[in-house]
């Protein structure tokens, strides 16, 4: 299988991909000290990661996913299966009613 | 007074997790971890020095790389021993709190955000790929391709010094738009085959080469959230657009299982079921 031949993401990344993660995702919830780590310099100390910026991705001419629907059509689905299934019930009850009379 | 506050200490919060976590995964990285258990939430902590993390010192200290490295792997290795048996929500760097009771208020006040999200992410794993380009691998395979410019390559063997010189330069325009274009389309194909699995995608800023130490130019930087009986597909899948594009200038490079660092903000990361 493809995943035994996976190393664990701690021995098969850089440092840089730890630090992208740690100090720029994870959930963010305010804590007693208060430090906001944009407002470090981090230039000095190859973070640049922070500030990297899809203009980059723009001057490239590389942007494909920013035209990229998957997200919003896949929230789109699921709307109008509710809808369908709301649709499907009111029809059921006409006919119930219809059947009654 | 502060002598005494300097005895206790602060609260740096790793992750919280629904389950009892199994400290014994990380005792050897962090210094007595331990749990503090409220309202159904367990929240991974350990003590750490005000002398490093109160607010002053941590500013000065989060310019110093080689402390931040240190603590960084410390984070990110707590945050992976207990997620080997638990589902969690890792928190960003340095979320410290004063006391414990401070922690607990804010479970209280997150509660349900917290419990919502373990459950979204229940059973999935964080991988990420990101997705590099060899520009003069790419060009070489084109120009192997590409009549247009086989032609042209043609044209200025037989041409006159001066034209050669101004067909040259026609090439390279040429090469570069049809570099473009190839780079877009496997970018693309490569894109739509990895989100084929997943149930959450999000897509991140590209790193510059200070920070990537490589060559060649970063062209995606994506993260997937993917539930842990498709992580093999994912990975198939990985193998089948690596295979397809490698010889092509194409690097493809793809770590986890991460903790679920990009899909733990909800205006940020998202995740949607199905």
């Amino acid at each position: 299988m493809a995943q035994d031949k996976m190393v664990h993401a701690i021995e098969a990344t850089n440092l840089a991909d730890i630090l992208e993660r740690v100090l720029d995702k994870g959930i963010v919830i305010a804590g007693d000290i208060k430090i906001q780590l944009a407002d470090i310099d981090l230039l000095n100390i190859k973070i640049r990661l922070l500030v990297a910026s899809v203009d980059k991705a723009m001057e490239m001419g590389i942007n494909w996913w920013q035209q990229d629907s998957y997200l919003s059509t896949k929230a789109k689905e699921t709307e109008i299966e509710k809808e369908n299934i709301a649709l499907k019930k009111r029809l059921d009850r006409l006919e119930e009613k219809i059947k009654a009379k | 007074m502060n002598t005494k506050k300097a005895k206790e200490g602060l609260i740096y919060l790793y992750c919280i997790t629904d389950k009892v976590p199994k400290l014994k995964e990380i005792e050897n990285l962090v210094d007595k971890p331990y749990f503090i258990y409220h309202q159904s939430l367990y929240a991974i902590v350990n003590k750490v020095k005000e002398s490093e993390f109160d607010e002053e010192n941590l500013k000065r200290n989060l310019a110093d790389l080689e402390w931040i490295k240190a603590k960084a792997s410390i984070h990110e290795k707590a945050i992976e021993g207990i997620m080997k048996d638990a589902c969690v929500i890792p928190f960003k760097f340095a979320t410290i709190f004063n006391t414990e009771d401070n922690l607990k208020a804010m479970l209280s006040q997150h509660l349900k955000e917290f419990k919502a999200l373990l459950i979204k992410l229940e059973d999935k794993e964080e991988w990420g790929v990101k997705i590099y380009c060899n520009s003069e691998k790419l060009k070489e395979n084109l120009m192997q391709e590409d009549e247009q410019l086989l032609n042209i390559d043609k044209e200025i063997n037989s041409s006159a010094p001066g034209k050669a010189y101004l067909l040259k330069k026609k090439k390279e325009e040429l090469l570069n738009i049809a570099a473009n274009k190839k780079l877009n389309e496997y970018g693309q194909v490569s894109f739509d085959r990895l989100k084929e699995k997943p149930t959450g995608v999000r897509i991140n800023k590209l790193l510059p080469k200070e920070v990537t130490e490589r060559n060649d130019e970063m062209i995606l930087n994506s993260a997937f959230l993917i539930n842990k009986d498709k992580v093999g597909d994912f990975l198939n899948i990985v193998e089948d657009i690596r295979a397809k594009y490698t010889d092509k200038g194409l690097f493809f490079d793809c770590t986890g299982p991460w903790p679920p660092y990009n899909f733990c903000n909800p205006k940020k990361g998202k995740i949607h079921n199905g």
